[in-house]
């Protein structure tokens, strides 16, 4: 039988549940309470979704939704499923880029098209790293 | 090997700071480990890569 341990808490989620927290502030000094009460909702969700995957006894299947790796089987499957999610948020990217040129909405466009410009860059800079890496 | 050292996958997987699921992918062969975590494996039983792990080559 071996003894039940926890983990700490991955740094991406202490980004994202950061991300979301200082947002949800942000809301509130501009007296936006909806938008608050969603991301500080959000980020409850999460921390609710995140402890369960700390323990050691944790389902691989949880720690991986929960980006909570514990150890190189872990990493090896995310990265599986990331390249799926990267993959396909390039394709939604350029579909959201062509709806938002046709809409011809300035900010809808801006934001389309920044999306993508940072996806391709991203996806740029990690191919050069991964082939560097070999 | 492991059942021989009376080892749970759960017991051995915290010996060697991974989970029990990657235990038993690697016992029913669905994970093949990186060479780090081989050696590690054959260390904690004693013995060479070679003894732990079984390759069938390819011509």
């Amino acid at each position: 039988m071996s003894k039940k341990s926890y983990s700490r808490i991955s740094t991406t989620n202490i980004i994202l549940l950061s991300s979301l927290a200082a947002g949800a502030i942000v809301c509130l000094i501009l007296q936006n309470p909806m938008g608050a009460a969603f991301l500080g909702a959000t980020a409850f969700l999460s921390l609710i979704a995140i402890i369960p995957n700390l323990r050691s006894d944790a389902r691989d299947i949880g720690r991986i939704n929960a980006i909570q790796y514990r150890d190189e089987r872990d990493r090896k499957l995310a990265r599986a499923g990331f390249s799926t999610v990267g993959a396909s948020a390039l394709i939604l990217g350029v579909v959201l880029a062509v709806a938002s040129a046709i809409s011809g909405i300035p900010l809808f466009q801006a934001l389309a098209f920044g999306q993508l410009f940072v996806l391709a860059i991203i996806w740029g800079v990690a191919n050069g790293v991964v082939v560097r890496r070999g | 090997m492991r059942e021989a050292s009376g080892l749970s996958q759960g017991s051995l997987g915290d010996a060697l700071g991974v989970s029990r699921q990657t235990i038993n992918a690697l016992e029913t062969g669905r994970y093949d480990p990186s060479l780090t975590l081989a050696i590690r494996i054959a260390r904690h039983f004693g013995r060479t890569v070679e003894e732990v792990f079984h390759v069938e080559e390819e011509l």
